[in-house]
């Protein structure tokens, strides 16, 4: 049996400051369910072992609750698991792998690789583990674990956490490794198939189809390409085959553009509509434009009643990425006479300034339009 | 709005009545008190405010007391361009018609005919103004606001130029309002604000303390890190380092140990050489050394010989001069003995003139004490004999001055008798016979019945008066006083008493001076002892005559002094000559007993020197005898050269010594130890440092700490967000309420003005005074009064003045609405108003033209002076109505 499940960058316990408590309950619990789906598909794939590069924990001190529900969850694997100490969670002298708490709940069939010696999972397949021992490890460290392997030409698996420089483009970033040696490496015989974490997209990296960062199982961020993976790797064909599982149930989703009048807000509104599972969604309004009073009201009224169905609903910034102006038709329709009327001058003229005080007063003039339509009724 | 008749059908307590008000100007309504003057301003309210179907209070109100009927109002009226009747019943029959005479003539009834009255008003009347300007006594004392008129607003607003204040409030209230969420009315910071910074404050601070604690534990992961590489390397040092080090030094020190071992036997065979050699040589030193010695005892004992013979000779000398001096002092001692004798003689013969001086004087002292004695003894006697003591002699004087008192009392006071006859006379006084001579007076004071015969003439009894007798009876106590004391003191009178007191004293200074001599002649002696003194010269006397030579004759104290002095002299000298010669024989005794002294030590040493002399030469043969003094020198010579191989054996044995280094090599080895020793311990300590920490670690590790800050932080950062959009939201809510109220604020003062200036300009002719004003507040209500520099807050005024005041108020607003305004009406006014100030407001309003102004009152003296007003009695109204 030569098939295995690669997974990495689980991240449980990660907080988002964009997520109220409720939904951050939700979201931390969509990991802990990726998990058991993770534990289903090895199962489902009659995968030999599993294997975690990394990052299984966002921090080395995670709350009882997220330790509790993590041990819990591993529970549900049939098979070997063995978590590979990432940045995140580096093997330091600090490093929840060594609490008692860990030590004395972690199921059996989950092993914590502590060192690069290498495991056996299965006859005829050597494992290899190239855990983060601090936050700050050399680069190159994993390439270099890489060329110091036998090159006997047996089955290995090298299990790893880091950038790669052809992703990251830096290679003075700790962790990061050159491709090229390892591939150098791949092609001497020393490793079979290089399993990264570190990278929460789905990637394959270089050109020999054997190195792969399986992505996180659930999103983290907007800017991620394809998370929401794992990847199932049968050794047993010529080549490799690779195939990526989906687990994730999250989605972080921008929706950007330029909002210049109603017909812009109407388009942005029906875009937002138009997003499924919004509770599990983290919607990020990334939009600009120059509104008028009433059409920045009406974006803040529409975003606002749109916040509470979605998981998150990240507003654009008033007065930064949306520009206010307001216009004298609005307010000359206003049927303000006296010295009402006196001070929604001023206010418009305060507005029109580029003093500090500008912003205050296109708000004031919003204000002022709301009130009297309220008064109006 | 013109009203131009009213007309109530059983209203209240009015059958029918209906009034014609004049269109401009004044209309005065005059009834008596209950007559239902107020009932013609509510019967319009319900006019137009109630349809005739309605079952409201004020609507039932208005039914007659007991009375089952509809209650009609008509009123007939003009409001803006349309002249209108309309008329209404309530309550029963109930009924509503409206009849628009003009612009276009129109008639509704029922609802229709209400609904179109409401549309004409609200469309031409400010019902506003309407409720504002009835002035009804006891309301209208306080200010009346007229904020809430539109056509006024307007009005003053195009008094003052437009522009101002005729918005909406309403907005600036929700203006208010919504400012009020975010801060308090005095604009510090509500509750919503401070509590949005508080709860950032609380997250900032809880997160401080879990970043705190986070980076705590990775400066601990960073330490324990640390221990676990530096732990190996102190262990690697330690095996590798310290410990090949130690063994090295260790090795050297048994090496220098060997060494040192190997020096001190070296140095131990040249110290037994040493001794050898100066063995020999001290061999060698004793034997020249005791040569030597007996060379000198022998030059020793050849100069003690030499010294013998002198010393002999000396003592002889001294022998012969010791005899010579012995005799010498038997004479001596014999010429002392003479001396001596003769001083003695001289002494007894001083001593024996002296005592028989000292006797003479002792008699010569008995015998005045003796004299001193007896007159003393006279004295004492002599005042024994008197018993007349100072205290008698006192009080006889004073008894003696009373009397001589109460004598001049009684001769002041009796009145005096003078007998003077021309004949020779005999009388009897109190039967004691005088006879007077022709012009003899007889004067006698009459201090007790005085009876006086005249022979041939008869008896004259002349009686003391009362005061007189008392006198004569003082008179007669202090006689008898002064005898009693005289008797005390032994005298017969005052007079004796002087002479004994004489006496007394004499006697007393004799008893003084004998006292006196006595004394001075005794000192501090005693008689006795004075007596006793003499027995003993006496005594002393007889013993020193038996003791003098037979034959002496004694001379006198001065002779026998100088003659004792001299003898002393020579008794003196003699011994001293005696004494000088023994003193000479001792020093002479001691010398020859020195010189002796040293002849026998010399003779002594002399003796012991041979002895010595002979011992050494003997112990030098025998030595001699055993081994040569030759031999000796060879002994030392062998010696010496030992010793230089012992010192080289040495000198060689410390070089290969000292090339080890032993001091640096044991002090290498020492600092090693310790090294080591402090690896140990710092090894030790790291061990339990990194136990420390691993424990404190898997603590942290448990307790989500990481987890805690990255949630803490995100709560932040949502914070954050919210209190920033709540204070941007709070900023704009301030900044459009100051800006209303900033432009309200001007926009009043602005539009107050046209109508302060025309109440001013009323107030003036009311008061006669050109300095008068008024401050409006922000309903125009009137809030001050100055009055010839005087001002006065509006709750200060009199009732009468804020009665006239708020008039003013009201017609200056009536005529500043102009055609758009509304009646002006006063029911029941001016009750508070003066005479005086009657007369100037009825001028005042009998000159308005322009505005419709109702008087409702029931004292139409008090509206007498509003000329040209239409006056109506409703008596009469009745009437005509009926």
């Amino acid at each position: 049996m030569t098939r295995f499940l690669h997974t990495a960058d689980w991240q449980l316990g990660m907080t988002r400051h964009y997520l109220d408590d409720h939904a951050q309950g939700r979201f931390a619990q969509a990991r802990i369910d990726a998990v058991r789906r993770l534990a289903e598909l090895a199962a489902e794939q009659s995968c030999a072992f599993v294997v975690v590069a990394g990052d299984v924990f966002d921090t080395n001190q995670p709350d009882r609750t997220t330790l509790g529900r993590a041990l819990d969850a591993l529970g549900a694997f049939t098979m070997p698991v063995y978590l590979l100490p990432g940045n995140h969670d580096p093997l330091d002298p600090g490093s929840i792998y060594r609490t008692p708490a860990f030590l004395d709940r972690c199921p059996p069939h989950v092993e914590v690789i502590r060192d690069r010696q290498p495991r056996h999972p299965v006859d005829g397949l050597e494992l290899v583990g190239v855990p983060w021992e601090s936050k700050h490890p050399l680069p190159n460290h994993l390439a270099d674990a890489c060329a110091d392997l036998p090159d006997d030409g047996r089955l290995r698996v090298v299990v790893g956490h880091g950038a790669a420089d052809v992703i990251s483009g830096d290679f003075a970033q700790p962790g990061t490794f050159k491709v090229s040696e390892v591939e150098a490496a791949i092609e001497e015989g020393r490793l079979t198939y290089l399993a990264l974490g570190d990278r929460h997209s789905t990637t394959s990296v270089g050109d020999t189809g054997r190195i792969f960062y399986s992505g996180a199982p659930e999103p983290t961020d907007y800017v991620e390409q394809d998370p929401g993976n794992a990847l199932v790797v049968d050794l047993s064909v010529d080549p490799i085959d690779v195939q990526p599982h989906r687990i994730g149930s999250w989605e972080y989703k921008i929706v950007a553009g330029s909002v210049d009048d109603d017909d812009d807000l109407t388009l942005l509104f029906d875009e937002l509509d138009t997003i499924g599972e919004k509770e599990r969604t983290i919607v990020k309004v990334k939009v600009d434009g120059t509104l008028t009073l009433s059409q920045a009201a009406r974006l803040e009224a529409e975003l606002e009643a749109r916040a509470e169905v979605f998981a998150a609903l990240e507003h654009p910034e008033r007065h930064r990425d949306i520009t206010i102006r307001p216009q004298p038709e609005e307010l000359d329709a206003l049927p303000l006479t006296g010295y009402a009327e006196v001070a929604r001058d001023r206010l418009r003229e305060l507005a029109a300034t580029d003093g500090p005080d500008a912003e205050e007063a296109v708000d004031a003039l919003a204000l002022l339009v709301r009130l009297h339509a309220e008064v109006d009724g | 709005m013109r009203i131009h008749r009213l007309r109530l059908e059983n209203v209240r307590g009015i059958d029918a009545q209906q009034v014609d008000f004049a269109d401009d100007g004044v209309t005065v309504v005059c009834a008596p008190n209950e007559s239902g003057k107020t009932t013609l301003v509510d019967a319009l309210d319900v006019l137009f405010t109630f349809k005739a179907t309605s079952t409201a209070t004020k609507v039932r109100q208005l039914q007659p007391m007991g009375r089952d009927v509809g209650s009609t109002i008509e009123v007939e009226m003009t409001c803006g361009q349309v002249h209108l009747t309309c008329r209404k019943t309530f309550n029963k029959d109930r009924s509503s018609e409206l009849t628009i005479h003009a612009p276009t003539p129109d008639t509704f009834t029922g609802d229709a005919a209400h609904d179109q009255l409401r549309h004409i008003l609200k469309g031409s009347t400010d019902l506003a103004l309407f409720e504002a300007l009835r002035f009804e006594q006891g309301r209208d004392l306080e200010a009346v606001g007229l904020d809430n008129s539109t056509v006024l607003a307007a009005r003053l607003d195009d008094a003052a130029g437009g522009g101002g204040a005729t918005a909406d409030d309403a907005l600036f209230d929700r203006a208010d309002q919504q400012r009020r969420q975010y801060f308090t009315p005095t604009g510090r910071e509500g509750k919503v604000l401070i509590e949005a910074d508080d709860h950032v404050g609380d997250l900032i601070h809880a997160h401080s303390e879990a970043l705190d604690r986070r980076q705590q534990v990775e400066r601990d992961i960073a330490e324990l890190t640390r221990l676990q590489e530096e732990l190996p390397i102190l262990q690697r040092r330690r095996t590798e380092e310290l410990h090949p080090r130690m063994q090295e030094l260790r090795d050297k020190l048994v090496t220098v140990r060997n060494k040192g071992e190997r020096l001190a036997a070296r140095v131990a065979e040249r110290d037994r050489a040493l001794q050898a050699y100066h063995a020999a040589k001290q061999l060698l030193a004793d034997r020249t050394d005791r040569a030597e010695q007996a060379s000198v005892l022998e030059k020793d004992v050849t100069i003690l010989e030499a010294e013998l013979g002198p010393m002999q000779e000396r003592v002889d000398t001294l022998e012969q001069r010791l005899a010579e001096l012995d005799q010498q002092i038997d004479a001596e001692e014999r010429a002392v003995e003479v001396a001596r004798r003769q001083r003695d003689q001289a002494e007894l013969q001083l001593d024996h003139v002296a005592a028989t001086e000292e006797a003479d004087q002792i008699n010569a002292r008995l015998e005045v004490i003796e004299r001193s004695k007896q007159a003393v003894l006279v004295a004492e006697r002599s005042l024994a004999s008197i018993s007349l003591d100072d205290q008698l002699l006192e009080e006889i004087r004073t008894a003696e001055r009373e009397r001589f008192a109460c004598q001049a009392a009684v001769d002041a006071v009796a009145p005096t008798v003078a007998i003077t006859p021309r004949t020779p006379i005999r009388v009897q006084l109190d039967g004691e016979e005088h006879h007077l001579h022709a012009s003899q007076t007889w004067h006698g004071a009459i201090t007790e019945r005085l009876d006086l015969d005249i022979a041939e003439v008869g008896t004259l009894a002349v009686d003391a008066s009362g005061a007189t007798k008392d006198v004569q009876r003082e008179l007669a106590e202090a006689q008898a006083r002064l005898a009693r004391a005289c008797q005390s003191g032994g005298v017969a009178d005052p007079d004796e008493a002087e002479q004994v007191a004489q006496l007394r004293s004499r006697h007393q200074q004799d008893l003084q001076r004998g006292r006196e001599a006595l004394q001075q002649v005794l000192g501090d002696d005693d008689e006795h002892e004075v007596r006793a003194r003499l027995h003993t010269l006496q005594d002393q006397i007889a013993s020193l005559t038996g003791q003098l030579e037979t034959g002496a004759t004694l001379p006198r104290a001065d002779a026998a002094r100088a003659d004792r002095d001299a003898a002393r002299r020579a008794a003196a000298e003699a011994e001293q000559q005696l004494e000088q010669l023994r003193t000479r024989r001792t020093e002479l005794t001691e010398d020859l007993q020195a010189v002796r002294d040293r002849v026998v030590g010399i003779q002594a040493h002399h003796r012991q020197l041979q002895q010595r002399h002979q011992q050494m030469l003997d112990g030098l043969h025998d030595e001699r005898e055993t081994r040569s003094d030759e031999l000796l020198s060879a002994d030392v010579a062998v010696a010496e050269r030992d010793l230089d191989t012992a010192e080289d054996a040495v000198h060689q044995a410390r070089q290969q010594h000292d090339e080890l280094e032993p001091e640096m090599v044991q002090m290498l080895a020492e600092t090693a130890e310790k090294r080591l020793a402090d690896l140990d311990q710092r090894v030790e300590q790291l061990q339990l440092r990194r136990e420390g920490l691993r424990t404190r670690l898997e603590l942290a590790g448990e307790d989500g700490l990481a987890q805690r800050v990255d949630q803490l932080a995100a709560s932040l950062t949502r914070a954050r967000r919210e209190r920033d959009r709540l204070r941007a939201r709070a900023g704009a809510a301030r900044l459009l309420f100051e800006m209303l109220q900033q432009a309200r604020d001007e926009a009043y003062k602005t539009y107050r003005d046209p109508l302060r200036e025309r109440i001013v300009e009323q107030a003036r002719l009311l008061y006669g005074s050109d300095d008068v004003d008024v401050e409006l507040g922000d309903q125009l209500q009137i809030v001050s009064r100055t009055l010839d520099g005087t001002r006065l807050e509006w709750g200060q005024l009199s009732a009468g003045a804020r009665e006239q005041l708020a008039i003013l108020s009201g017609l200056a607003a009536a005529r500043i609405a102009g055609d758009d305004g509304v009646p002006f009406i006063l029911d029941d006014a001016l009750g508070y108003t003066d005479p005086g100030r009657l007369e100037r407001l009825g001028a005042l309003l009998g000159q308005v033209s322009d505005v419709q102004v109702i008087v409702l009152t029931c004292d139409p003296d008090r509206f007498q002076y509003v000329g040209g007003a239409h006056r109506i009695w409703l008596d009469e109204l009745r009437s005509v109505a009926s």
